[in-house]
């Protein structure tokens, strides 16, 4: 009896309280993900007009660029495990593969923008065949940009913080501030990480597959 | 089994099913089975992330709770909302 009373006061199994603030923003962050994506599908099925993804949207690029956020998944949790062996230059080495593939990442979503916005010939020819005509591509266009770049943006705000955090614990990380027994900022930034690999899965799919 | 080994294995189970997706996408045109099996696939990849490595599966019930608690209100929501659009899908 005195156990099961011991696992109801462990709703939480004492989960350290930066661990837990992480957490619960998490929670409310993802909330804000599920805001937009249900307004782009409210709006598309309202019958505002929405191109089919392939028509406008580079889906190969964006895929290989999914690959790289996987991956980088893979690589922090590896930091993570190095960090809670003691394993400092194990550590390093992974979290700085984290923090190129989240650059590379970004530069390729730019790149994607720089493209839109500028507006290229062959993006002409893309906006003319999907019916959705003009020069641009750009978050003022159509109602379509707008959820593109409203849900992209966002998402890329993220991965921007999340790099930031990344070099953060980095640099601390070369001074050897963390240990097997100190790693909880290791642990809150890997689970940032992970929360926006788990919100690009969303928008990869609402946006460009659907 | 050891956890690097565990994590290996759901990158590549995550990169068969970012691969599946997009075969669905290029090659697959029926309609509402496509969107279901996006759907489907999208969900599978964000619970292995969320289970496997935020380490959800073995965080307390309190925190599981909270995570989940909101998605049901967030399928409300969309349902809510579709049932007054002009159920215009287009693809």
């Amino acid at each position: 009896m005195s156990q099961t009373i011991a696992v109801n006061d462990t709703a939480f199994k004492d989960i350290p309280s930066g661990k837990l603030g992480m957490w619960v923003f998490l929670i409310m962050d993802g909330l804000s993900f599920a805001a937009i994506l249900i307004a782009a599908s409210y709006l598309r099925t309202n019958g505002a007009p929405w191109p089919h993804p392939g028509q406008v949207l580079n889906v190969p690029l964006t895929a290989v660029n999914t690959f790289f956020l996987m991956f980088s998944s893979y690589t922090m949790m590896n930091a993570l495990e190095a960090v809670k062996a003691g394993e400092q230059k194990r550590f390093i080495t992974y979290l700085i593969w984290t923090l190129a593939l989240g650059a590379l990442f970004l530069s390729i979503q730019v790149y994607e923008y720089f493209n839109f916005i500028v507006g290229t010939e062959e993006i002409k020819q893309k906006l003319a065949l999907s019916g959705l005509g003009g020069d641009y591509f750009r978050p003022g266009s159509n109602i379509y940009a707008g959820c593109f770049f409203g849900a992209t943006g966002y998402h890329g705000l993220h991965v921007f913080s999340g790099l930031i955090f990344i070099l953060y614990v980095l640099m601390a990380g070369l001074k050897g501030r963390f240990t097997p027994v100190n790693y909880v900022r290791v642990e809150t930034l890997t689970l940032y990480w992970h929360f926006v690999d788990l919100m690009w899965m969303l928008v990869f799919t609402v946006v460009y597959l659907l | 089994m050891q956890a690097n080994k565990i994590y290996i294995y759901v990158a590549i189970w995550l990169s068969m099913f970012t691969v599946l997706e997009l075969s669905i996408f290029s090659h697959l045109n029926w309609g509402a089975w496509r969107t279901a099996g996006l759907l489907t696939l999208m969900t599978s990849k964000a619970l292995m992330v969320a289970l496997i490595y935020m380490n959800l599966r073995q965080e307390g019930w309190g925190l599981r709770l909270a995570f989940f608690a909101p998605i049901p209100v967030g399928i409300y929501f969309l349902l809510f909302m579709l049932y007054d659009a002009a159920y215009v899908w287009r693809s």
